[in-house]
């Protein structure tokens, strides 16, 4: 980052390569669609390269990053939730409504597309991206005890969704 | 089913994130009635993990995207903000020309022209008294200063040091409320008065006061008019002022 900073953009790349799957991750967990969340990636990466002078060096740039990724990616899920109105009402005349393919149990998406995007957030810091709940808490701008009761939360009602009957 | 205590759910979850088969068997034993919760405890946890898609290759190379600017610099977002401008612009001119300043021909009290029970400051603060024909009383003290905290008091009224060995009268009038913070008029000054040449040395004096011993020596009063203001009248025949005051 320091070279970056310098002026050497080429290292931004290195960034960008490391970091890609965790974004990736943020960004498919809340907005749920595969395509969506690799432009959203990109957003996300665009955001933060032009940024990048702005950032605070006394936290890590892995907080940040993933702050900007679950901001972003929340905001993005919010405006899809205005147009799937529409989508849903034309999947359920035509025929053959198109199926998202999914990745292991079925249900871990029917029960995640049920939660609000922030709960989805939590969950997908914790379980997919194996963060901390200090890290958590970081990247939400929250307190640890804080970032605890909000997952414990999410993690009950994506339960009571998983186990309901199909 | 019994409810669930939030420390023995918590426990369940801890348990089926960290997988360690010891202390789920430990569990087991200690809580028979919750192994089947446990159980899907640890289940859903392996599918939503399981459900993580990775993307460790073919990573897409990165081209900074144009993103739009910020809605404040879009034509519409400046126009928006500009009405908004001008509208607080109007609404901070209304409220503050509203809150108008007392009328221009309200008329401020002045000693000359009140008696002098309408006039009574307070013992330290404000003016000096004044005596019932508009005069500043003779103070028994040279320094004739008002009582109070000195330091609190506005500059004319604070004691001051002018030492002037000979000067012409308007110079040293004009001298003194300069350098005292006087607003000094004489609108009928005699012409003799203000090129004569006159002495004041006073040390450690109030302003009014060395006005008040200049007018002795030199034929005219002071009239203090209210904040940093005095008036001097050239003196007039004793006669004449007891006609006025009827005494």
């Amino acid at each position: 980052m320091e070279r970056f900073l310098a002026g050497d953009g080429s290292v931004f790349e290195v960034l960008y390569q490391r970091y890609y799957d965790k974004v990736f991750a943020i960004a498919r967990g809340i907005l749920l669609d595969a395509e969506e969340a690799a432009d959203a990636v990109q957003e996300i990466f665009t955001l933060v390269y032009r940024h990048l002078g702005r950032f605070d060096r006394r936290s890590r740039f892995s907080t940040w990053l993933f702050r900007i990724a679950v901001n972003r990616s929340i905001q993005q899920s919010r405006r899809n939730k205005h147009r799937s109105k529409l989508v849903s009402l034309n999947e359920a005349l035509s025929a053959e409504s198109p199926a998202e393919p999914t990745i292991g149990d079925p249900r871990v998406y029917e029960a995640l597309g049920k939660l609000q995007p922030a709960d989805r957030a939590l969950l997908v810091l914790f379980y997919w991206d194996e963060l901390s709940l200090q890290e958590i808490a970081e990247s939400l701008e929250c307190g640890v005890n804080a970032a605890k009761t909000r997952l414990y939360r999410a993690r009950e009602r994506f339960r009571t969704l998983y186990e309901e009957p199909a | 089913m019994r409810k669930i205590a939030p420390e023995v759910e918590q426990l369940m979850w801890t348990l089926a994130e960290h997988r360690d088969p010891e202390a789920i068997d430990e569990f087991g034993q200690r809580y028979p009635d919750l192994r089947g919760e446990l159980g899907k405890r640890l289940a859903l946890t392996t599918s939503l993990k399981g459900a993580r898609e990775i993307r460790t290759t073919d990573i897409p190379r990165f081209r900074p995207l144009a993103l739009p600017p910020p809605i404040w610099t879009r034509p519409a977002g400046l126009a928006m903000a500009g009405v908004a401008l001008i509208g607080l612009a109007f609404g901070s001119y209304y409220l503050t020309s509203s809150l108008s300043a007392p009328p221009v021909s309200e008329k401020l009290p002045t000693i000359s022209q009140q008696p002098a029970s309408a006039r009574q400051e307070p013992e330290g603060r404000g003016g000096p008294k004044v005596l019932p024909d508009g005069r500043l009383p003779q103070s028994g003290s040279p320094q004739g200063a008002a009582s109070g905290n000195v330091a609190d008091l506005p500059k004319h009224l604070r004691p001051q040091t002018l030492s002037i060995k000979a000067g012409k009268f308007q110079d040293v009038i004009a001298l003194l409320g300069q350098y005292c913070g006087l607003k000094i008029e004489m609108p009928d000054m005699p012409p003799e008065l203000a090129d004569s040449l006159i002495e004041a040395d006073y040390q450690n004096m109030v302003p009014l006061a060395m006005l008040q011993d200049l007018g002795a020596k030199h034929g005219f009063s002071a009239f203090y008019e209210g904040g940093n203001k005095i008036l001097l009248i050239p003196a007039r025949p004793s006669s004449e002022l007891n006609a006025d005051t009827g005494q």
